[in-house]
This record gives C-alpha cells, structure tokens and sequence, in this order.
C-alpha cells in the first residue's frame, strides 16, 4: 500500500495505525536493504513467499522472475529483513567443467564438438542452498506427472518434514538460530536458479511484507 | 502367533505416529511467532516512517539506469536491449563455455566463463580486429608469435563491437549457427543484424548487466 494511503487511513482511524506501523517499519527494512545491495554492483535475490517469487535483481531492477510453485519453512524465530550472502551450493552430482586439450590445429569447429560444454540444462534440479546465519534453502523440482513419482514426491515430501521439524528442535536445545526453507520448483526454473546463484550472493527474504 | 504381531505392529504404528505428532506440536511451538507488546502508535513515527520511505525509493530509483540498458541470460543465451521495463530486442546469443585450459609449459589457467555482474559499454569499436591472446595460440597447439601484429586476425569479429572491461566483448561471429549455444570463450556473441542494432543504440556508459 502507498504510504500516501497508509497516513490518510491513519487520519481516518487511529485503530489501523499500529498495523500500518508495522507494515511500514519492515517495508523500509525492506528497501535499506535492497539500496546497501544495490550499491554494489553484483546482482542479489528477494525471496517472496507471498507472491511465490524469487527476484534476482541488480540495481533496483528485476533482470529475472523465478515462480515458486510451494513454499514451506521451519525456523524459530522470525526472520530479519537484512541481506545474507549465500555461503555454498550443495548438491548429489556436480556437472564437471570441460578441460580443453590442447591440440593440433582445428578446421573447422563443427557442432558435435560443443555438445559436451556446460549449459543450464547440466544444471542440478535438487539442492540445497546454504547462508549464513543458519539459513538453509532446499530446491526441489515440481515431481513428474504419474502416479510413481508423485508417490516418491509425496514419500520425500513427508520425510523432509519430519527431518527438518527435528533438526529445528535439535537447534533449538542448542540455542542455535536456524532457519529452512523447502521450495518445489519447475525443473527449468530450478536449474536457471542454480545457474544463476554463485557463491557470495545477497538473498533477502521477505517476511511479512510482498515485494 | 499372528495375533501377538498384530499387536505389535499396532502398538508400533500408535507409538511413531504418536511421536511424530509430539515432534510437529513441538516443532511447531517453537516456530510461532510471539509478538512483541505493541507500541503506543504515534502519528509523528508514521511521518518519519513515511518519509523514510520515500526517501529510500528515492535513493534506489537513482541507481537504476535511466535509458537504454542491456540484459543478458548467459543461461538461456538471451540478450536483451531494454528501456524501463520495455524490451527493445531480444537476441539469441553464444556465452561462455565454462571450459577450463591448462597451459602445458607452465602454471597458467584459463576458465572460459562470461563475468557476472553489472558493467558498462566502454568502447565502441566498428570493424573489430581481433589480436588473439596466449589462450587461442595454446589451445589450438600453435606457437605463440613473438610479434604482436602475427596475433591479428580480421573479419571473425563481426562488424561492431562493444569492449564491457577486462578484455570482454560483445561482438559479431562467424558462427551463427551455434548461436544460443554456451561455446565462447567468455565473450558474448551476437547475430549480424541484432549487433547492429545493440551498437547503434548503446553508447559508452550504457549499463548491462550479465546473469
């Protein structure tokens, strides 16, 4: 909501000012994060779990939009809308990059020699995104259609839950802040995310307040 | 006999579905949010806030660049030429291979990959000549020539180009064909027509910014 509206209802009714309060308070929460990460030249992300969005940004502006299809976290604390840099990017199997040979002098350079160079679609579709401050994100492809994989989609579903709701109790006897998230993906937007993500990003997550 | 396992497997599954209600009350317990006692609203907080809010979207609409500016998906191989939010063209485009070349004589190393990040047209150049580096002499097993001008080579750069800092073009191909392929050495490659049409509406000092 526009501030300009937000003081006029405020005029109107004293009763919705601590409301506007608080949405204002962590909207500008909000955008002094985003100016210290757009004064940098490096591209950051605003997650959006009520929109379901993802926005990587540089500068203010939106250069990619990536739909998230659920989202589900575990934490203990509410979040802090400060940018958090992206310490790792965990997954099963990492697609190698080429190393190119030196050789004799080539003709011509013919398509089936590029087909094994690293494109988005070697990209994983399962993995774990690792911040500081204990936050996690998993990302998960949106399961096939057919009753098989939406058994094993449901059967991971249900084991993510129990483990993650143990680890947040195991956590929260050792006093340590910890957050996860699970989001499920479409399988290109996953890959295009992993892509573009590179190790030292910001991430802001916006909780309590849409982009 | 089988009565007995009946049971036992009933208490079993009474017990773990019991311990897993437990562990979600718990879990759940832990991750609701507990507000603080609210404050006592005070109008002169919501003009601050207000304008704090302003002044904030102010600052950030700064930095974002006004004019034509240039977006590039190396994931997707797209580029595209924009103004605000409008799209003046997409392109398809080659980005880097992330391929890796090791010099065998000695202890240097090359990774073909498109910088990330937020740039600036530095250079226009019509009629690019390209003055080959150590990499391209290494990697096609040729000795690397003692005399600068044995590393020239004309017309494989296309008819413009647009130097973005640190030895990095955006530039014309031979190849057209392999176009929206990831198979450059780091350089972003561009259709005839499509790099005329980014050269002659960028300038020095139009931004791109690269994913």
């Amino acid at each position: 909501m526009p501030p300009d509206l937000v003081y006029s209802r405020a005029i109107a009714d004293d009763e919705g000012v601590d409301n506007d309060l608080k949405i204002l308070r962590k909207e500008n929460l909000l955008l002094g994060a985003e100016l210290r990460l757009a004064q940098k030249g490096a591209s950051y992300l605003l997650l959006d779990p009520i929109m379901k969005k993802i926005y990587l940004k540089n500068k203010g502006i939106i250069i990619r939009e990536f739909d998230i299809e659920r989202i589900r976290y575990w934490r203990e604390k509410g979040l802090s809308i400060e940018p958090i840099p992206l310490l790792k990017k965990k997954t099963f199997f990492y697609q190698k990059r080429k190393e190119i040979r030196p050789q004799e002098p080539k003709k011509e350079i013919d398509v089936a020699d590029v087909t094994d160079f690293l494109g988005v679609e070697d990209m994983p579709y399962r993995y774990t995104l690792l911040f500081e401050k204990g936050i996690t994100i998993s990302v998960t492809a949106k399961p096939n259609k057919g009753l098989i994989y939406q058994l094993i989609g449901t059967i991971d579903s249900i084991s993510k839950h129990i483990h993650h709701s143990t680890i947040l109790i195991w956590n929260h006897l050792w006093k340590k802040n910890f957050t996860i998230g699970d989001l499920v993906m479409n399988k290109e937007d996953a890959q295009a995310l992993f892509w573009a993500l590179q190790e030292g990003t910001f991430i802001v997550i916006l909780e309590g307040v849409s982009a | 006999m089988i009565g007995m396992i009946k049971r036992i497997v009933s208490i079993l599954s009474i017990g773990i579905i019991s311990s897993l209600l437990v562990l979600e009350g718990f879990a759940y317990y832990i991750s609701i949010d507990r507000p603080l006692a609210p404050a006592s609203p005070q109008r002169s907080d919501l003009n601050r806030l207000i304008t704090e809010n302003r002044t904030l979207k102010e600052k950030i609409s700064r930095l974002s660049p006004k004019g034509v500016y240039i977006v590039v998906n190396t994931g997707r191989n797209l580029l595209y030429l924009k103004k605000g939010d409008k799209t003046i063209l997409e392109a398809v485009i080659s980005s880097g291979s992330g391929s890796i070349l090791k010099d065998p004589n000695g202890e240097r190393e090359w990774v073909f990959d498109t910088p990330r990040g937020e740039f600036e047209v530095q250079r226009k150049i019509r009629g690019p000549t390209w003055i080959k580096p150590d990499w391209a002499f290494i990697e096609e097993g040729e000795e690397i020539p003692a005399n600068w001008r044995d590393r020239a080579e004309e017309g494989v750069l296309g008819d413009y180009a647009l130097a973005f800092g640190n030895g990095f073009f955006v530039h014309g191909t031979l190849y057209t064909r392999l176009l929206g392929r990831n198979i450059t050495h780091g350089c972003i490659r561009v259709g005839d027509k499509d790099l005329e049409t980014i050269y002659k509406l960028s300038k020095v000092g139009t931004r791109i910014f690269i994913f």
